[in-house]
């Protein structure tokens, strides 16, 4: 039992989240693209994806992913995980602003 | 006995041999429990094997369970699983093997943090056995992280068993923990330790003591492909104690067993 609470612990001591909530710098890329976007909407795509991918699989943190190859990947399993528009989108419009920059995923 | 295992196995490698090209809800660990629950909607069938083998006398067992989990609301999955097996002991010169139906089982989880989102992932489970002369109700807290490759989980488990025949209540605790490091994003190695206390009555009406202890530990492999996941442990018995006087070297062999190995199968339909 002591051991328990000791991996409690140290997995409470861990840092911060690798899947990020919306900023304010966010949302202002966000409408460049997509003019209705809110800072509700894109944490509403947040919560979208933990729900129907992190059910699955962890949960991929956005930043692992260049913002062309996540809409890809959406298309690709959203039928399985019974993700269905208006939370498809507003999940491809999360990944896609808290991407890695296309070229920086492109140089890995 | 032997035929059912076998049986069994090929459904399961069957099964992932037809799969498709969509992840399931991953297991990574056979005895620990992670915190991820299925999406509403999204329906998995679990086949389960359990061997334990080896006591201080001969003894196989072989638990089998068919579990069908669904995804029923945000954060919330349930599950439905039949549970049976056979065990084989020793009697006189010869083995005796008997087939059992251990009961259908309903489980509830509820994840109440991300282990890749938050600081730490965490979830409660509850679940409920009836068979022919026992229930079992059972609760779980589960604590998970996944950090880069590196995965870690621990649960804390409290069991209350009652046995109509024997008319004896049983309460158990149990504490286990893994880590595991992805390879690849599909295949995962690591170690998984489950620490078992059985506290029951030394007659039936009196207060319950603990009675029996065991650690186990070993290996556990995790994959997936597709949308089907496999995960097989291996977990040799550690350490035994309790009021029961541990038999061979410092095992609780009364009890437990010197070896347990499980392997799990889940397949997205």
């Amino acid at each position: 039992m002591r051991a328990l609470l000791l991996a409690g612990v140290i997995l409470t001591a861990c840092g911060p989240s690798a899947i990020p909530q919306a900023t304010a710098g966010d949302v202002a890329r966000a409408q460049a693209r997509w003019p209705d976007s809110s800072e509700q909407q894109l944490n509403q795509g947040r919560r979208a994806y933990l729900v129907h991918c992190g059910g699955c699989h962890s949960a991929v943190p956005p930043a692992r992913f260049g913002a062309s190859a996540w809409q890809g990947y959406v298309e690709r399993m959203a039928g399985k995980a019974k993700l269905a528009d208006p939370d498809k989108d507003l999940v491809i419009r999360y990944l896609q602003i808290a991407a890695r920059p296309d070229s920086a995923a492109e140089a890995h | 006995m032997t035929r059912n295992l076998p049986a069994c196995l090929a459904v399961c490698i069957a099964l992932v041999a037809v799969s498709g090209a969509v992840q399931a809800n991953e297991r990574h660990f056979t005895y620990t429990y992670e915190t991820n629950v299925l999406a509403p909607g999204v329906i998995e069938v679990e086949p389960w094997a359990t061997a334990r083998i080896g006591k201080d006398r001969y003894y196989t067992g072989i638990d089998n369970r068919l579990e069908f989990e669904v995804g029923v609301a945000e954060n919330l999955q349930t599950a439905l699983y039949v549970n049976f097996g056979v065990e084989g002991i020793r009697a006189g010169n010869t083995i005796a093997s008997t087939a059992n139906h251990k009961g259908i089982s309903s489980e509830w989880k509820y994840k109440l943090s991300d282990a890749v989102a938050d600081s730490v992932g965490s979830a409660v489970y509850v679940e409920g056995t009836l068979a022919a002369d026992e229930i079992e109700l059972e609760g779980k807290l589960l604590l998970d992280k996944r950090m880069g490759n590196l995965h870690l989980a621990c649960n804390a488990v409290y069991e209350f068993e009652r046995n109509a025949a024997e008319n004896i209540d049983e309460h158990k605790l149990h504490a286990m923990a893994g880590i595991t490091y992805f390879v690849r994003e599909n295949l995962s190695m690591g170690v998984e330790a489950m620490d078992s206390n059985v506290f029951e009555p030394a007659s039936p009406g009196a207060a319950s003591n603990l009675m029996h202890g065991a650690v186990f530990a070993g290996p556990v492999l995790g994959w997936s492909r597709g949308n089907a996941w496999l995960a097989v442990s291996l977990l040799p018995q550690l350490v035994g104690y309790g009021s029961a006087v541990p038999s061979g070297r410092g095992l609780n062999l009364d009890e437990f067993e010197r070896f347990q190995g499980r392997i799990l199968m889940g397949i997205h339909l």
